[in-house]
């Protein structure tokens, strides 16, 4: 290019412009790398993660199986994060837990959202006393820390999965009826609006066809860190026993568990559930935070 | 909002005939647009309507409860942002289909034939491929053509544009204008042409309300009010597109009097008598002009 145009000063030459198409697929993604590593990590760590709870119980021992002749086993070749105080594998246990944490926290998300994105177009959309009404009902709401309302939730109602996984699903759903208020404010302002109305919508279809899905991105980046957060407060309550129960393979079970094992010098019990939880929030997060800069930006 | 209510407008009133184009024109602030949205009944929600009416071929729209009650199919709208009048999620041929669903209760397939069909007749080649796009993929005059096709797609009586064309550029601007017009007459719907473009008014409008400060300034076919304008308004508007820009009206921005006439304030020939609000006084056959100056007549020089 520039020996054709040589009066060009370099910076003029269109690099940026002719140069990703001659790149390769992986020359791409190192660039992609170099300029967005939160979110290749974060894609990275997810994808193993997803692997991991899809494929990886198939592949470990019985996460409930106890052998009282191999309690305490300390991480070797043979339990790779060690044994508890009933013998059961760590590792096998971590894995299960993966499977369960992440359904868990995903459904929570897409609960949160589902719900959350409807009454946040209904109140920005209508607006009025339907608005003034819902948006109080999320101040009370939001007045309780996230983890203190999910904890009396499930606290009130009996002690299982599915509770737990609504009663984490209403301490979110004030964020997602706020993040889609706020943008339906903005979009029924704009004139396509008016245009579908003029075209003889009725008013729940042009807040639900036409305003819903231009409204939908910062939950959808949103969805991304409540995934975190929900496994966060999924296992922070099963580390208060409140909800999930022992025996089941739980990180924030097994980290409870664990706990009171590092004293006596048993630190694996507790130490390797817990860094699945910080890597798994980590990885949302990662990808959350790299989104939303691209949607605000 | 807050505090006492304004009036937005007052003694606005116009009429369309089916086949004519009638252009609104004013400044920012004139009300031409409220006065648009009134007859269309998508006025926002801090603004109501106290009192007035609406007439269709004979029918009024504006209900008891002061709500413009109107099917979809009789009025239809252009909007100024062809980018932002299309809905960014939708495809193309979707958004001109629905309207042929909701106003002629066609099924969905025969809509979207329709509506390739309405496409192409608003002159985008490649009807069915524009049709899956969306809108982020056409370009600016492309989405007008498509706004245009919604619009028409069923025959409305009356057609409303909002600045059609201040969006883009002058070559697509005529082409737009050319569309227009013989869609217009073919289907022979009334227009409301609303601009602040003079030039674009002499060439498209038969008529003219001349709009300031929410009052009607004045009204006349497009031939009188440029060769002798009445309304010292007007006179100052079509003097400042000939580049002899009086500052005294120019300087002054958006703001009008808010007790007699609204231009008074602005105006070189402010007396006494402009304290009250005027009324339009005919100066010549379908010419009118609210100037208590023209109470006995022409001013002008014809």
């Amino acid at each position: 290019m520039s020996a054709t145009v040589p009066d060009r000063s370099p910076e003029f030459v269109a690099t940026e412009f002719d140069g990703p198409a001659e790149q390769s697929r992986g020359k791409r993604m190192l660039g992609l790398a170099r300029r967005k590593p939160l979110l290749v990590m974060g894609v990275t760590l997810l994808v193993l993660f997803a692997g991991l709870a899809v494929i990886g119980p198939f592949f470990v021992r019985d996460p409930l199986s106890t052998d009282v002749t191999n309690t305490f086993v300390a991480p070797s070749g043979a339990h790779w994060f060690g044994t508890d105080l009933f013998g059961r594998d760590v590792f096998a246990r971590s894995v299960h837990a993966a499977r369960l944490d992440l359904a868990i926290g995903v459904t929570i998300a897409l609960i949160a959202m589902f719900v959350g994105t409807i009454i946040g177009v209904v109140s920005g959309f209508f607006g009025g006393a339907i608005d003034e009404l819902l948006m109080r009902f999320t101040d009370v709401v939001l007045a309780f820390p996230g983890f203190v309302l999910a904890l009396i939730i499930v606290a009130a109602l009996e002690e299982t999965i599915i509770n737990v996984i609504l009663a984490v699903s209403v301490a979110f759903v004030p964020y997602f009826i706020r993040l889609t208020r706020a943008e339906v404010l903005k979009e029924r302002e704009l004139e396509y609006v008016d245009g579908a109305r003029l075209a003889g919508n009725r008013s729940w279809r042009v807040a639900f066809r036409h305003v819903l899905p231009n409204s939908l991105a910062p939950s959808i980046v949103g969805a991304t860190l409540v995934t975190g957060y929900a496994v966060l407060t999924v296992a922070g309550l099963a580390f208060l026993s409140v909800g999930i129960q022992p025996p089941t393979a739980e990180w924030g079970v097994m980290v409870g568990e664990g706990a009171k094992d590092v004293i006596t010098g048993e630190w694996w019990t507790s130490l390797f559930p817990g860094a699945m939880i910080v890597v798994a929030v980590m990885a949302f997060h990662f990808i959350g935070d790299e989104f939303a800069g691209e949607t605000t930006s | 909002m807050v505090g006492s209510p304004h009036s937005l407008l007052r003694d606005v009133g116009f009429d369309v005939q089916a086949g004519e184009i009638l252009g609104i024109v004013g400044e920012s602030g004139s009300g031409k647009t409220m006065a648009s949205l009134t007859v269309i009944g998508l006025l926002p929600g801090a603004i109501e309507l106290r009192a007035g009416s609406v007439m269709l071929e004979g029918r009024e729209l504006v209900s008891e409860a002061m709500t413009v009650e109107r099917s979809s199919s009789d009025i239809s709208m252009i909007f100024q942002q062809p980018r932002s009048a299309l809905n960014p999620t939708m495809r193309a041929g979707r958004q001109v289909a629905r309207v042929l669903e909701v106003n002629q209760g066609l099924g969905r397939a025969e809509a979207m034939d329709n509506a390739i069909e309405m496409l192409q007749h608003v002159g985008i080649s490649g009807a069915d491929r524009v049709a899956r796009a969306y809108p982020h993929q056409l370009s600016g005059g492309m989405s007008q053509r498509v706004m245009v096709a919604m619009a028409l797609a069923c025959k409305p009586r009356l057609l409303i544009a909002d600045e059609p064309t201040t969006a883009l550029d002058v070559t697509i601007q005529a082409q737009i204008f050319d569309l227009m017009r013989s869609l217009v007459a073919e289907i022979g719907c009334g227009v409301l042409f609303i601009t602040h473009d003079l030039a674009a008014v002499a060439e498209m409008c038969d008529r003219v309300v001349v709009m300031y400060g929410g009052q009607v300034m004045e009204t006349a076919r497009i031939d009188d009010l440029l060769d002798h304008p009445e309304h010292p308004y007007t006179q100052y508007l079509l003097k400042s597109t000939e580049k002899e820009i009086d500052h005294r009206v120019v300087d002054v921005g958006v703001n009008f009097a808010l007790t007699g006439c609204r231009f008074s304030h602005r105006c070189p020939h402010a007396h006494e008598a402009c304290n009250e609000f005027p009324s339009l006084y005919s100066v010549g056959e379908g010419h009118a002009s609210a100037c208590v100056l023209n109470k006995e007549g022409r001013i002008a020089a014809p």
